[in-house]
């Protein structure tokens, strides 16, 4: 009989120390970590973890968007290059889009905004406007950031602080919702919302 | 291109996974990953075909308890979809000496499938 298997169930990768750190999100390329971090000093920031599974040398967390303001809910397009979050630098809480690294930026909603994300082919960011409605607005990453009009999908009655999240072929949005029509916290499946808005 | 108007324009399935929370594909797989009642990230197989989608029973995904960050999602999956990081709450969001870690968990029974099958 060999020697026993031993399987581990977690490692940690980073101790950050003081501060109340949330809502991870690991980038598609595996490279990044960013989270949403809330020092006493300067509020909710977004910061960035890089190289989660490389070794110890590189993972040193970094604050990548610093300000008075509150910035949130963090995410990297598919091809590395930006990051989507949620801030009110401008008193209303709006998604912007920033060069990653860098610090070119553009403002992606209009009537307010919060929670984006990406669809997984890094063409379209969803997110939830001031109304309660999901919106998704036309982008184009690489070397150079173009966005379109932010468009209404539909109302959604998504639990607090919760995000859509796009399946993997970019055809289902999957809705953690509750209240309205329905009366108990539930998950919403929803389809074919591209082809709709072709129509 | 026009927006839909008056709602959803194509299917739309209401799914419980009872007292479950954070759902999220996974990137590798026909799964959904979300947090079960005893704060254990569990799968869910779920089948898509034509106009129906079901989803079978919550299988444990990794033995692991994770600590609920209020209502954010405490977890986030890798593109291959063995691994999730998840940043572990801390017993008081006001208590800022608390020190945080950032965590990576590991698919713990593929991965013993994988070595024992």
């Amino acid at each position: 009989m060999g020697p026993a298997t031993q399987i581990a169930h977690y490692r940690i990768v980073a101790k950050l120390g003081e501060g109340f750190a949330y809502d991870a999100n690991w980038s598609r390329d595996g490279k990044n970590v960013v989270f949403t971090n809330t020092l006493p000093k300067s509020g909710n920031d977004i910061w960035v973890l890089p190289n989660p599974m490389g070794n110890a040398a590189a993972r040193k967390p970094y604050g990548f968007v610093q300000s008075d303001a509150y910035e949130f809910a963090g995410s990297i397009s598919s091809d590395g290059k930006y990051l989507a979050y949620s801030s009110d630098e401008n008193r209303t809480m709006q998604v912007y889009v920033q060069s990653f690294p860098g610090e070119g930026k553009f403002q992606i909603s209009t009537n307010g905004g919060t929670r984006s994300v990406w669809r997984r082919d890094g063409k379209e960011i969803f997110y939830i406007d001031v109304a309660g409605k999901l919106m998704v607005v036309d982008v184009k990453a690489g070397a150079r950031f173009e966005h379109g009009l932010p468009k209404p999908l539909f109302d959604v009655h998504i639990i607090n602080s919760a995000r859509v999240d796009v399946s993997p072929d970019g055809k289902r949005l999957l809705i953690p919702t509750t209240g309205g029509e329905l009366a108990t916290t539930s998950l919403m499946v929803v389809l074919n919302w591209y082809a709709g808005l072709k129509r | 291109m026009c927006p839909a108007k008056g709602g959803v324009a194509a299917g739309r399935w209401q799914i419980s996974l009872g007292q479950a929370r954070f759902p999220t594909w996974s990137r590798a797989s026909s799964d959904l990953l979300c947090l079960g009642e005893d704060h254990r990230v569990m799968a869910v197989h779920y089948t898509a075909k034509g106009d129906s989608f079901t989803v079978d029973k919550p299988r444990v995904w990794s033995p692991v308890a994770i600590r609920r960050t209020g209502s954010s999602k405490p977890f986030d999956i890798a593109a291959d979809g063995k691994q999730l990081v998840v940043i572990p709450a801390v017993d008081d969001p006001a208590n800022f000496k608390c020190p945080v870690h950032v965590t990576v968990l590991l698919n713990f029974f593929d991965e013993l499938k994988r070595r024992l099958p």
